[in-house]
């Protein structure tokens, strides 16, 4: 009957119950919403170092400069054999050899980043689920190089076209070679797309006359949150230092927990609404209903009933409107969890140097949600408590003739 | 032992300058199946003495006791469960729960007076149909005329079958006809069943039907009388 009773009088001033609702439903909206775009943004930004540049675990000279424009060939190392003990946690593990070199078509002529990869291995470790290859992807010398799209437009160059790789050698001195355009490669990550020429790790060692040697080897494992044992367990050769994807994207993720904090900041500011309204809308329930709530002591409701009544029409208040936001916020944060949401066209205008994947996928997470109604419930519960306890402390004698 | 026994009761709201002595020592007895009407003017109290006999409130001196418990010595609750289970209220302005149908009411009652769920529709639907109202169960309160309304709060008093009902004024706000209507109704309940009827009132009306009328003035008795 309390329950019965509770309904009823939600539907009473249904205007008045929509409006606190309404409150509930931005603030639980806005929370699982801005949680499953920032969640999604951060696997998205991890995605985006780990599966084009690091894997979970890379091995690079120590010292290596991770900033700018600079691929040292001073320090290279021989692609290393993973120890037995370790193979059991990797999936798969590539090498690549990076150094700066000039690319030249007729008079168009640029800085790029060369990689050498490892033909066989480079897709196991690194996605390639998101290339466009306009051409054909070399395998080996004999086939030429892969443009960057970006590279491509600057040096006018397309596939089939030929044109001049100049780089320093390891020993210092100048070393040019005219190769084929094999394909153009539009990748998504700005990196390779606006900056890098790409060929077979022949290639690579051929026009820095280094051979057997590498620069990077990045390790995908079977479980990515073993990355940090496995760099305890593992014993890096000389010269080199072996990093995690945790690592590699702290600066990145840092940036993702402000956007939390701001989050934060805008649900506490709604629900803070909304708990006013509740609260608000609860008292003047209690004020205009002092005769009823007179009525009910004189058949028997003790204080705490009343109380339990007011509260119970609160969280009620809040349960639905918490449900309909989550609902709302939950759909969208579904969906593009499902289709994901193409970011190539963002990536193209900013020209550049942000660290996303082309697809975002939004972080679905069932107890996140789950959690976000409990939290607007209890809030609208909390915010009734006050009010209920206005009603509650009324003297029936004075409340029945109200 | 009398069903209600109040004695040298006072009631005094607000202080000093401004305090209202609203009942000045007052005494009575009431026995079972009494139909007896405290008459007076506006003012002299008689809805003071009701809530202090209903248990709405307690008295700031003497004692009031309902069945020989003194309810200067029951906590919230206690009283609470003493007015669920042993007083029916009637009042003035009929008092139903505005979002309830007339059965829904009746059975809220029936529910705080701790009565079982088997068969507890029933119970209510049979009271609503004994005043007359068994086509209206499903109506909300205001679907329903103010006599209906005071039928149902009348049946809402009777279900629990209480040891005693208070009626605040119950036909200050009907008509003539259905003020007549629903005071004979509570004449028969209190021949047919024995129920004990305690009125305020100064209706004419209600004072013809009274076996006892006691006079309140200025929050004293000043007159007691039995009739036959
Ligand atoms: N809650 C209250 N606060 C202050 N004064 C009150 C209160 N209730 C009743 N009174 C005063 O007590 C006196 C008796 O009131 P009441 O018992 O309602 O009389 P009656 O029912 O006979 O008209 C009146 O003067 C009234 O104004
Ligand atoms: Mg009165």
């Amino acid at each position: 009957m309390m329950l019965r009773l509770a309904v009823r009088n939600l539907l009473r001033n249904t205007r008045r119950t929509v409006l606190s609702l309404a409150a509930v439903v931005a603030g639980v909206g806005v929370l699982v919403l801005g949680q499953g775009f920032i969640g999604g943004m951060e696997e998205n930004a991890i995605r985006a170092v780990v599966d084009t540049s690091t894997g979970h675990v890379l091995l690079r000279p120590a010292g290596y400069p991770t900033e700018g424009l600079q691929h040292p060939v001073d320090d290279l190392f021989q692609s290393p054999v993973l120890p037995a003990e370790l193979a059991a946690s990797v999936e798969a593990s590539a090498p690549r050899l990076l150094f700066i070199a000039r690319a030249i078509h007729g008079p168009d002529a640029m800085r790029i980043r060369a990689i050498g990869f490892d033909p066989e291995r480079d897709a196991t470790v690194f996605s390639r689920g998101t290339w466009h290859v306009d051409g054909a992807t070399p395998k080996s010398a004999a086939d030429g190089v892969l443009l960057g799209a970006g590279v491509a437009r600057n040096l006018r160059a397309k596939t089939g076209d030929t044109i001049v790789l100049q780089a320093r050698t390891r020993a210092g001195a100048i070393n040019a070679l005219e190769l084929k355009v094999a394909g153009v490669v539009a990748t998504g990550a700005p990196f390779i797309d606006q900056t890098a020429v790409m060929m077979a790790m022949d290639q690579a060692q051929t026009l820095v006359i280094a051979d057997g040697a590498v620069s990077h080897f990045a390790v995908r494992l079977h479980d990515r949150d073993d990355a940090t044992a496995f760099v305890q367990r593992w014993t890096a050769p000389a010269g080199t230092e072996a990093t995690t994807w945790i690592a590699e994207t702290a600066a990145v993720l840092r940036i993702q927990s402000i956007r939390r904090a701001a989050l934060n900041l805008l649900v506490a500011a709604l629900l803070g609404m909304s708990a006013a309204g509740i609260a608000n809308t609860i008292l003047m329930a209690a004020y205009e209903r002092v005769r009823e709530v007179g009525t009910l002591r004189a058949l028997g409701f003790t204080r705490r009933d009343v109380l339990a009544l007011f509260v119970l029409e609160g969280a009620m208040m809040g349960a639905i409107g918490a449900l309909l936001g989550a609902a709302l916020g939950g759909g969208v944060v579904y969906h593009y969890h499902q289709v994901g949401i193409d970011l190539s066209g963002l990536i193209e205008q900013t020209g550049g140097n942000l660290p996303i994947a082309a697809m975002l996928y939004t972080d679905w997470s069932p107890p996140t949600v789950a959690g976000a109604v409990a939290f607007g419930t209890v809030i609208a519960m909390l915010a009734s408590v006050y009010p209920a306890h206005v009603a509650s402390r009324m003297v029936p004698a004075d409340a029945v003739r109200a | 032992m009398s069903l209600v026994s109040v004695v040298n009761a006072v009631k005094t709201y607000g202080t000093g300058e401004a305090a209202v002595h609203a009942l000045r020592g007052v005494s009575i007895e009431i026995e079972p199946a009494e139909f007896t009407v405290i008459s007076g003017p506006s003012g002299s109290g008689k809805s003071t003495l009701l809530n202090l006999i209903g248990c709405l409130d307690v008295p700031d001196g003497g004692t009031v006791r309902i069945e020989g418990r003194d309810v200067n010595g029951l906590d919230g609750s206690s009283l609470a469960a003493l007015r669920a289970a042993r007083i029916g209220f009637i009042f003035q302005s009929f008092n139903l729960i505005p979002v309830l149908t007339a059965l829904e009411n009746v059975e809220l009652a029936l529910q705080l007076a701790g009565a079982p769920a088997a068969g507890r529709r029933e119970k209510c639907a049979e009271t609503l149909t004994a005043v007359g109202l068994g086509g209206l169960l499903d109506r909300r309160p205001n679907q329903l005329s103010g006599g209906q309304q005071q039928r149902v709060a009348v049946a809402r008093a009777l279900v629990k079958q209480p040891a005693l009902v208070i009626a605040d004024e119950p036909t200050a706000n009907l008509d003539s006809t259905s003020g007549t209507a629903v005071l004979d109704l509570m004449r028969d309940m209190n021949a047919a069943r024995g129920v004990t009827f305690l009125f305020s009132t100064h209706d004419p009306k209600v004072m013809e039907r009274a076996r006892r009328v006691v006079t309140l003035t200025d929050g004293q008795i000043t007159a007691d009388e039995f009739r036959t």
